[in-house]
């Protein structure tokens, strides 16, 4: 139903049940938002939204609802002084070190409070006082309190998206921040998966990802260091948004510089991913196939995927139970760290192990807190020393005052770059469960010819299932993406289990595709970040994808090469074999909140 | 059903002698007791002297003889408006939740934090059922089933005689299913705070019950629409659900005719502060200031009258020029006075005002939940303000930026508390503007309080 209102004086055409914020926003009247994330967070705590509405109290228009005849003034003396004073109140105790901040060119504050010319009305302290400094550390997420505006974005999508709710507000009034519930000294202790969410989701920089930048600064340093850098596809698919493309550009209108501002930076190699995935697909397709000759009695159904570090994390601390159904092989970026060092080092870098460096640089922020995990270690080196996001390698970038303009653009030539710099889906929902499949098949002699088909779980929209057949048997397979998605499908699973326990009929899934983000790696905690959308709901993920699947490295049905599986069998000796088993795999805890 | 409740009032009236003839009122006073009619004569252990003090009449009247429409009527006629300090009407509050044909509820809201006010404290101690009788009775014209009784940490004493009041009711057939074989089911469950003065705004009793912490929420959508577990929610102070079943016993004329146009009725003040004869009275509204000076018993030998004080730490003040002004909801308005919820504070010359106001400044900050931005920032930094008055840093600008800081309060913040702690500063400021003067131009202070610190 359409209504009509009058905005600043202009008679303007709204429709029922919108808020009066997105009436604004369609007339593309500017209101200043901390807090709002639509549908998330409407809790209307920053105030800066406020508007004279039918000439009342001020009003927070991402709450009001639109109505009929409604006048609405958001230019009025009164509201700028109101939305000033809030920006004044919030300056007089945050701590202004912009220039060592990682948000610098990305801080919704500072720009809010550039616009309304903001003074230092109370004298800003930097002691802060009486405001207790909070700075918490996790292996993942940094939290620094002192930077907060407590909108709570991100408890919201902590607990509406990631599903874990793991932040919530500690103390009250002035003293109140927001730190790890039950007033848990860090992250870890909690049931955090290490997701990102947050520090997508905060408008200055209160969450921010772990800092590696000067554990990769230090090896850079170190002439002794032979640094590797390892780059993942979702990363290749996003920097170019930092350096001012347009989100979706191909892959190949800026990759050429950046791999050039990489090396300036001091790397000895730069290599991708791709190598490890394929790994990580053939030794996945394997455990597979293996587990399908064993009697029906004593297959461990349904396998469960193990390449993102927030699910492992999650089904570590929730569902423990559950552990020995997930594949081993380790991630595919560790994967590929101690392939280098334990495998290949002396062979392609003529360099001994122990002066290996290798940086993954990844979309994820789970990742950091997985490359520092103990049983990530072989012989005593770590399979990758150092982790840098997205941003973090933008940020590098800049500190080093490299312009990437200025660079003439290079392609890879690493000697691990085995897979012609193929760009495939794993980035994409479901994607890796399917080279696994068509890996599978491929390696037991069956030709695989369709896309394999997704439908939604009745009852689940974020949950697909698909079914395949391998060697005559009909698997089931799914997908679950985000906390909330794998909460969901381990519900369903646990549903069905019991369906069969009671003799009903029931589903069963061979194989459960689980990614701690939603939209897949592309997606990921440590891409740049776009607050729009989580505010008005914007698809970046599907955006983003574009810049892979308009590149013409985009090879839509990839599976590892025969030729590929047979080097990789020569280098480990065999696939499954005992020292690709002690390198390759690893083993889960049990890390829930009551046994830790 | 209406038999057996006489019998029990006989009996008790020939068992108790001459224990309900007692009148604690002063003679000469204007003093009406409706609500604590009952308070400190009977029993509150003892639902059998409520019952003959006409007790659970009103309610059989309602649940047999009584649509809910007419007792919505009845109430709104009565112009009974709700007494914790927003003064809104009851019975149209009541007809906004009874359109809905969701599940609905009812909320009591017994945490009654403010420092100076102990009335819903004796009410709940001293007479459990009026309060009960007349959530049942709400519950009836709203078409809620259940209600929540959201009860102040504090007050274990009254939690104690409403629970025993609760079970008491049940097993006489007065709560629960089907009520004194009407069919109207209403069940009563107590949920006890944890001790935050926010948990008196009525969203954050909302949260509260909800297993959340009690932070406040915007409204709109106000709790009618949309309140406990996203259901219309009524939430009504114990003194206005307290007198309920008077109304509906005696008609809403009755009422009406106590008090002045707009404020009907009665309220229950707490008289606190510099009086001689500090104590908990029930007087019609309209009432002047002087008058209720003068049921304290005057203020203290040798001292003048300086401030009346509504509420606390959410104050609102009147100087010596106001002391005969009647207090009523709606005079006060453009003075950014609420009449609150009945504790009032009285100060005498002895008091600094900038003490005062820094005391209760800081205990707004410390329980703000920290939710807005003006309130959780705009306290504390009003707080500073206040020391450095104290401390004689403070100069003429910093008064303005006091100034724009309230007016940005009022104007902008979540909740009531951030909105009230404007309305302190502006009606402290209309009385007493020359006080804050002395107090930042001059460096004096008449109390001789201020600037000590510095010498020290």
């Amino acid at each position: 139903m359409k209504i009509s209102m009058t905005i600043n004086g202009q008679v303007v055409e709204a429709t029922q049940g919108q808020s009066v914020l997105e009436v604004l926003e369609d007339q593309d009247v500017n209101v200043p938002t901390l807090c709002y994330l639509k549908d998330l967070n409407d809790i209307a705590a920053c105030r800066m939204c406020v508007a004279e509405v039918n000439g009342s109290r001020l009003q927070t228009t991402c709450t009001l609802q639109a109505a009929d005849g409604m006048v609405v003034n958001t230019e009025t003396e009164r509201v700028n002084a109101s939305r000033k004073q809030t920006l004044e109140l919030l300056a007089s105790y945050h701590s202004f070190d912009c220039w060592t901040c990682p948000r610098e060119k990305n801080c919704d504050l500072f720009d809010q409070m550039r616009l309304y010319n903001v003074d230092d009305v109370f004298k800003h302290s930097y002691e802060l006082e009486g405001k207790e400094l909070k700075l918490n550390n996790s292996l993942a997420i940094t939290l620094d309190s002192s930077k907060c505006v407590h909108c709570s974005s991100c408890i919201a999508v902590c607990d509406q998206i990631a599903g874990v709710g793991v932040l919530e507000y500690m103390e009250r009034g002035y003293d109140s921040v927001i730190s790890p519930v039950f007033g848990k000294g860090s992250l870890d202790d909690v049931n955090c998966i290490g997701c990102g969410l947050c520090t997508k989701v905060c408008p200055t920089a209160a969450i921010v990802e772990k800092d590696h930048i000067k554990r990769v600064e230090a090896a850079l340093e170190d002439p002794n260091t032979f640094v590797v850098a390892q780059i993942d596809p979702a990363v290749r698919a996003a920097i170019g948004e930092e350096f001012g493309y347009d989100i979706g550009t191909p892959v190949e209108t800026f990759e050429g510089q950046i791999f050039a501002a990489i090396q300036k930076l001091g790397f000895n190699d730069i290599t991708t991913t791709n190598l490890a995935q394929d790994f990580a697909v053939i030794e996945s397709a394997n455990e597979l196939l293996q587990e399908l000759t064993k009697p029906e009695d004593q297959q461990r159904f349904p396998l469960f995927s193990s390449c993102s570090a927030g699910w492992i994390r999650y089904a570590e601390q929730n569902h423990p139970e559950m552990l020995d159904h997930i594949s081993t092989a380790k991630a595919p970026h560790m994967m590929q760290g101690s392939f280098i060092k334990h495998f290949v080092a002396k062979d392609v870098y003529k360099v001994d192990p122990t002066k290996l460096f290798i940086v993954t640089i990844s979309p994820c922020t789970a990742h950091k807190s997985e490359s520092d995990r103990d049983d990530m270690v072989n012989d005593g080196l770590k399979n990758v020393d150092a982790v840098i996001t997205t941003r973090e390698l933008s940020r590098m970038i800049q500190y080093a005052r490299i312009d990437i303009d200025d660079l003439t653009p290079i392609t890879l030539s690493s000697p691990l770059d085995k897979t012609k710099n193929a760009l495939a889906i794993p980035t994409a929902n479901g994607g890796l469960m399917e080279q696994i499949l068509r890996t599978a098949k491929q390696q037991s002699g069956e030709s695989f010819t369709d896309a394999i088909v997704y439908q939604t779980i009745p009852g689940h929209d974020d949950l697909l299932k698909a079914t395949v057949s391998i060697q005559g048997q009909v698997l089931t397979i799914a997908s679950a993406q985000g906390g909330k998605g794998m909460q969901d499908m381990m519900d369903y699973l646990a549903i069905q289990e019991a369906k069969k326990t009671a003799g009903q009929t029931y589903e069963a899934f061979h194989y459960v595709e689980f990614m701690g983000c939603p939209g897949g790696c592309i997606n990921g905690g440590g891409q740049p970040i776009l607050r729009e959308e989580y505010r008005s709901g914007y698809d970046v993920a599907t955006a983003r994808r574009q810049s892979i699947e308009q590149s013409i490295h985009y090879q839509k049905d990839y599976v590892p090469t025969n030729e590929l599986v047979q080097w990789y069998q020569s280098v480990v000796q065999s696939i499954g074999s005992d020292k690709a088993k002690r390198y390759l795999h690893t083993t889960y805890q049990d890390k829930s909140f009551i046994n830790r | 059903m209406i038999q057996e409740l006489n019998k029990i009032q006989q009996d008790v009236l020939k068992s108790v002698g001459n224990k309900f003839d007692k009148d604690l009122r002063h003679d000469k006073t204007k003093e009406i007791r409706v609500k604590l009619r009952n308070a400190y004569i009977i029993d509150p252990y003892s639902i059998d002297e409520y019952i003959a003090r006409d007790g659970y009449k009103a309610l059989h009247k309602v649940l047999f003889s009584m649509t809910s429409d007419e007792v919505i009527e009845e109430v709104k006629k009565s112009g009974l408006k709700g007494r914790s300090g927003g003064g809104f009407p009851t019975g149209v509050k009541w007809s906004f939740v009874k359109k809905s044909d969701q599940q609905h509820y009812i909320i009591m809201n017994a945490d009654e934090g403010e420092s100076a006010a102990t009335i819903d404290g004796v009410l709940m101690r001293q007479d459990p059922h009026c309060a009960i009788e007349g959530m049942i009775i709400s519950g009836f014209a709203t078409g809620a089933t259940i209600g929540y009784v959201y009860i102040r940490y504090e007050y274990p004493e009254a939690q104690r005689a409403m629970e025993h009041a609760i079970e008491q009711a049940k097993a006489k057939n007065l709560l629960g299913k089907n009520i004194m074989g009407s069919g109207f089911d209403f069940e009563i469950i107590m949920y006890r705070g944890a001790g935050a003065y926010i948990c008196g705004e009525e969203t954050s009793i909302i949260s509260s019950i909800e297993g959340m912490r009690g932070n406040s929420k915007n409204k709109p959508p106000f709790p009618a629409i949309q309140g406990l577990f996203n259901k219309p929610t009524i939430i009504n102070n114990v003194e206005t659900l307290g007198v309920v079943p008077q109304i509906i016993l005696n008609g809403a004329e009755w009422f009406a005719n106590m008090g002045v146009p707009g404020s009907e009725g009665t309220k229950v003040f707490t008289l606190t502060g510099q009086l001689k004869e500090p104590k908990t009275v029930e007087v019609p509204l309209g009432i002047t200031i002087r008058e209720l000076i003068e049921l304290g018993g005057g203020m203290r030998e040798g001292r003048q009258f300086k401030a009346f004080v509504t509420g606390s730490p959410n104050i609102t003040m009147l100087g010596p020029n106001d002391i005969d002004m009647p207090v009523r909801f709606d005079l006060f308005k453009d003075r950014q006075v609420m009449v609150g919820s009945g504790g009032t504070i009285f100060l005498d010359d002895s008091t600094c005002l900038m003490h005062f106001m820094h005391f209760n400044v800081d205990l707004l900050a410390i329980e703000s939940c920290g939710r807005c931005t003006p309130c959780r920032a705009g306290t504390r930094k009003m707080t500073q303000f206040f020391e450095k008055i104290i401390q004689g840093e403070a100069t003429m600008d910093d008064l303005q930026k006091m100034k724009d800081l309230a007016e940005h309060m009022r104007d902008a913040s979540l909740c009531g508390l951030g909105i009230a702690m404007g309305m302190t500063m502006y009606s402290a400021l209309y009385s007493f503007e020359d006080e804050f003067i002395e107090h930042i131009r001059d460096k004096h202070c008449r109390c001789g309080k201020c600037y000590k610190e510095v010498a020290a």
